[in-house]
């Protein structure tokens, strides 16, 4: 039985066996492989060394764009995540009416991106848009939003807000998790809400906190579509995986975004191991 | 102390409508300035104020402004064919990392989960581009409904597999007592008990590729096999030949765009909660 199950573990997992190799382990080697070549049109492409990654870091630009990249996940991120648990808060319960409210706040999360982002560059429009006409009421001016260099990230935060409804589900499946029995043994001994939040809700929701965190984390640094579609004066939007697409499919020098490809993924490696490392200091399993 | 609670539940609903508001504006405004005319909406943009009534044959002029149903049908096709392929590979994979018991198993399952989180999806497109064109599979569906059969990935893997370690084992036993083989099992016994990951793992999935955005610019450079998510940007970004950005039938292709997934989302999200189970530990 012993051998036949070792076998079929291996016959299920084969597929994934395969699809590692082919689509992820092969590029990431060749991907590196092209980051030390420069291509030339028609001819073969020439090994050149560190060349690639000496271009990148002596060029002005490199620093705003990973810059812009930071700055977005910072941001958006944590605020992200308060709101989302803050409204998990809020729908978890029995209400009847808690469905509608869910729907609600999921309902731009399940837009299309692009659907979105058009929606969002109509309304955010400094001039025309619907935002500007409250901001104007509200008496805060006109704000330019992407057309303003200092603003335009912050723009892309704030349309990221709309999109909490992904964690807030999260969050409530978390919440659901969390046996009703311990809020009743802590509300005989006299515990409060705050108090109940605390001791009870925040450290059992560390697991989902933190998987939340982390695939935030990744993806805020891959800001792509926003950037892309609805771009800021001048580089004050341009992302990472912006300068990677345009310096491999309008410039073509393939070499050069494979270098900086594989320094974008340095970089989120790093981090990700060091989230993964201290998470054994705040993240509680329950066994 | 029933008074406290009336005036709390009132408070609640009071905060969740103004919540709800905001998050429901921004498509409420869209459709708003779907029902004008190119020119009203330029002379209007108040999305509140219709100064030409309601332009509702809007929404079938569009089929005439784009070639709406052919990208339709191209996002459908990407949608369900990468689905089926997330679908089926990932929950036979997780079965692998689950049930079937051997040494090593949730060690390398949490090393592939890792590292896989880890690569940024551009590093490998840059290579995974020159790969499939010299596939020449450039200006086709292949790279982007291929991959989808070979794992599924790893997320809606750990996804199948938190599901099928809460089923009890004592079923699997049983059954293999029965005589049943491995594949019986995972098809017949412990696939029917995880709905609810099939339904969180197949509608992610369908609705992820919907939405795709960049692996079609990447890889279908030919305009006439366009999906609908670069179709629709595509026509806002490409003056028509009054020089008007459309921005009333860009609105309703967005909506259209958006009307199945928000309809879906709606009827099950009580499942899809039930199946993201992120709580205890990965490995």
């Amino acid at each position: 039985m012993r051998k036949k199950e070792i076998m079929y573990g291996l016959i299920f997992i084969s597929p994934l066996l395969i699809g590692l190799g082919v689509f992820t382990a092969w590029p990431l080697v060749y991907g590196i492989k092209l980051s030390f070549y420069v291509s030339r049109g028609m001819l073969p492409p020439k090994f050149v060394g560190f060349q690639n990654y000496i271009e990148l870091f002596q060029r002005g630009l490199t620093a705003t764009i990973f810059y812009n990249g930071f700055y977005y996940a910072i941001l958006a991120v944590p605020i992200g995540l308060a709101l989302g648990l803050g409204l998990a808060l809020l729908l978890n319960n029995n209400f009847k009416t808690s469905g509608i409210f869910r729907t609600a706040v999921y309902l731009p999360s399940v837009v299309p991106t692009v659907a979105m982002i058009m929606v969002f560059v109509l309304i955010f429009n400094p001039t025309s848009g619907v935002i500007d006409i409250i901001t104007r009421a509200l008496g805060l001016g006109s704000p330019g939003w992407l057309g303003d260099p200092n603003l335009a990230k912050i723009t892309y935060v704030i349309w990221a807000q709309w999109g909490v409804g992904g964690s807030t589900l999260i969050f409530l499946g978390g919440l659901q998790n969390i046996p009703k029995s311990y809020y009743e043994a802590a509300m005989i001994d006299g515990a409060g809400p705050i108090r109940r939040f605390f001791s009870i809700t925040l450290p059992l929701l560390t697991p989902s906190i933190f998987l939340n965190f982390l695939f935030a984390v990744i993806g805020g640094l891959q800001l792509f579509a926003q950037a892309y579609i609805a771009p800021g004066p001048a580089n004050s939007t341009t992302t990472p995986v912006v300068d990677i697409y345009q310096q491999a499919f309008q410039f073509f020098k393939f070499g050069f975004a494979a270098a900086e490809s594989i320094i974008l993924f340095l970089l989120i490696l790093g981090i990700s191991i060091i989230i993964w490392v201290t998470q054994k200091r705040w993240v509680i399993y329950e066994q | 102390m029933n008074n406290k609670r009336k005036i709390g539940k009132i408070i609640w609903l009071i905060v969740l409508i103004a919540v709800s508001s905001v998050f429901v504006f921004p498509l409420l405004t869209t459709f708003l300035d779907s029902l004008k005319t190119s020119t009203e909406f330029y002379i209007q943009p108040n999305p509140f104020i219709l100064p030409g009534g309601a332009h509702w044959d809007n929404f079938l002029k569009i089929f005439n402004e784009m070639p709406f149903f052919r990208e339709l049908g191209y996002s459908t096709l990407y949608a369900s064919l990468s689905t089926i392929g997330v679908v089926l590979s990932s929950s036979l994979v997780a079965y692998g990392f689950s049930v079937m018991r051997w040494p090593g198993r949730d060690k390398l399952f949490f090393i592939f989960l890792a590292f896989s989180t880890m690569i940024p999806g551009i590093t490998l497109t840059l290579p995974l581009y020159q790969i499939f064109k010299s596939f020449g599979w450039l200006n086709t569906y292949l790279p982007l409904i291929v991959p989808a059969y070979f794992g599924g990935g790893m997320f809606n893997i750990f996804i199948f597999r938190q599901f099928f370690r809460q089923i009890p084992f004592s079923y699997v036993e049983a059954a293999r007592l029965d005589g049943a083989n491995e594949f019986y099992i995972f098809y017949r016994i412990i696939l029917p008990l995880a709905r609810p990951a099939l339904a969180v793992v197949s509608i992610f999935q369908f609705f992820g590729a919907w939405g795709d955005y960049m692996g079609p610019l990447i890889y279908i450079t030919n305009n006439r096999l366009y999906p609908l998510s670069v179709g629709i940007q595509m026509f806002e970004s490409v003056p028509n030949t009054s020089g008007v950005t459309p921005w009333p039938y860009i609105m309703i292709a967005s909506l259209y765009m958006a009307i199945g997934p928000i309809i879906v989302f709606a009827f099950i999200q009580k499942q899809i909660i039930q199946g993201l189970n992120f709580q205890g530990s990965i490995t």
